[in-house]
């Protein structure tokens, strides 16, 4: 490929096949931009090279379209508590050992988390397509015995609740208490 | 990592340190491919490399005040991902040695092979070139995965696989180059 390159310029192409990438991340000053765009247009390996990398770039791997919703579910079942992520202060019992609320208050945490990550993404598909949960009613969910608490996690959270679809309520509460 | 990127992300951190779900869900998204693929690499296994994925992200989310801005948090995290793989292999290494009785087990890679039927993407290109990087060997296939697809540098990549930023880009550029002749023996590049 390099064979009949003369040695400078073989010395170029080295330089611009190393910036390929940098160039694509648009962290080039001007300057360098320009070089390495004018060595493109004339220089047929570095041209081959560009094309490499695209390809290399079109098989890059993506994770299970469901990992992050098990991240999170893992998150939200665990016995311990992630940094920060908190129950508000109360005087009132904690019904559980775990350090999650029940009821509406895990459903509310859920959705928190849940809808900021379904928000967030813009990559798409991160519920199975193929369950169907048509019919399910959110509110079977409900714990009527809400504490202050919980009623805290209520408060945040419903408004994101009523984005939720029933697919994705149901799935949290498989989750969280299969 | 742009400066608005460096600046978002340090508002993200501190938002997620202090408890902001929405701020954990983000993080969760922003990383797990990074660090999926950084353990697809080693592994070769995807429902390996997913449960690992999990794992790393709660230890990580649980462990978040430990990380004090030193470096940057994506090497802090891949650093946790890779004790995972190797606490895995570890783990795996001793349940071998007792199935043989005690005979000494080397402990070793994953086969690769399976990454290319673990191929996510359905073009035929794009999966003719999985194929050509499952036959890299384990570091020129992580330092490619992590240069290419997620953009670290080659300093970022050393602290993360556990070998020096001069390794990590010959690695790399070993690994690019005979890529490219992988694929211009296939015709790819010429698509």
């Amino acid at each position: 490929m390099t064979e009949s390159i003369v040695p400078e310029q073989a010395t170029w192409c080295l330089r611009v096949q190393e910036d390929l990438l940098l160039l694509e991340e648009g962290i080039l000053v001007a300057e360098e931009e320009s070089a390495l765009r004018s060595h493109l247009l004339g220089c047929t390996d570095c041209q081959r090279a560009a094309t490499a990398l695209a390809a290399l770039k079109a098989a890059m791997p993506t994770p299970p379209g469901d990992l992050g919703l098990k991240i999170l579910a893992g998150l939200l079942s665990s016995t311990e508590q992630p940094a920060g992520l908190h129950e508000p202060d109360t005087a009132g019992p904690r019904p559980h050992h775990r350090w999650l609320p029940s009821g509406w208050g895990v459903a509310a945490l859920a959705a928190s988390l849940l809808l900021a990550f379904i928000a967030g993404i813009g990559s798409g598909h991160v519920w199975p397509s193929d369950t169907a949960m048509a019919g399910l009613d959110p509110l079977a969910f409900v714990d009527p015995d809400l504490d202050g608490w919980a009623e805290e996690w209520l408060v945040a959270g419903a408004p994101v609740l009523e984005a939720l679809s029933d697919e994705t309520l149901y799935l949290l509460a498989m989750e969280l208490d299969p | 990592m742009n400066n608005d990127e460096t600046a978002d992300e340090a508002e993200i951190l501190s938002s997620a340190i202090g408890g902001r779900a929405s701020a954990l869900a983000a993080l969760v998204e922003r990383y797990q491919g990074l660090v999926f693929r950084f353990l697809l690499s080693k592994t070769g296994d995807s429902d390996l490399a997913s449960d690992l994925t999990q794992e790393t992200f709660l230890k990580a989310l649980r462990g978040l005040k430990s990380y004090r801005g030193q470096g940057a948090f994506r090497v802090w995290l891949l650093g946790i991902a890779r004790n995972e793989f190797l606490s895995d292999l570890r783990r795996r290494s001793r349940r071998r040695e007792d199935r043989l009785d005690g005979s000494v087990t080397a402990l070793r890679m994953v086969d690769p092979t399976p990454l290319v039927e673990q191929q996510f993407a359905v073009d035929e290109a794009a999966e003719r070139v999985s194929r050509l990087i499952a036959q890299l060997p384990e570091k020129q296939r992580t330092s490619v995965w992590l240069r290419l697809y997620d953009g670290l540098s080659f300093r970022e990549i050393g602290e993360a696989t556990g070998s020096s930023e001069g390794a990590a880009r010959v690695n790399y550029f070993h690994a690019v180059r005979k890529l490219r002749e992988w694929m211009d023996h296939d015709g790819i590049d010429r698509a």
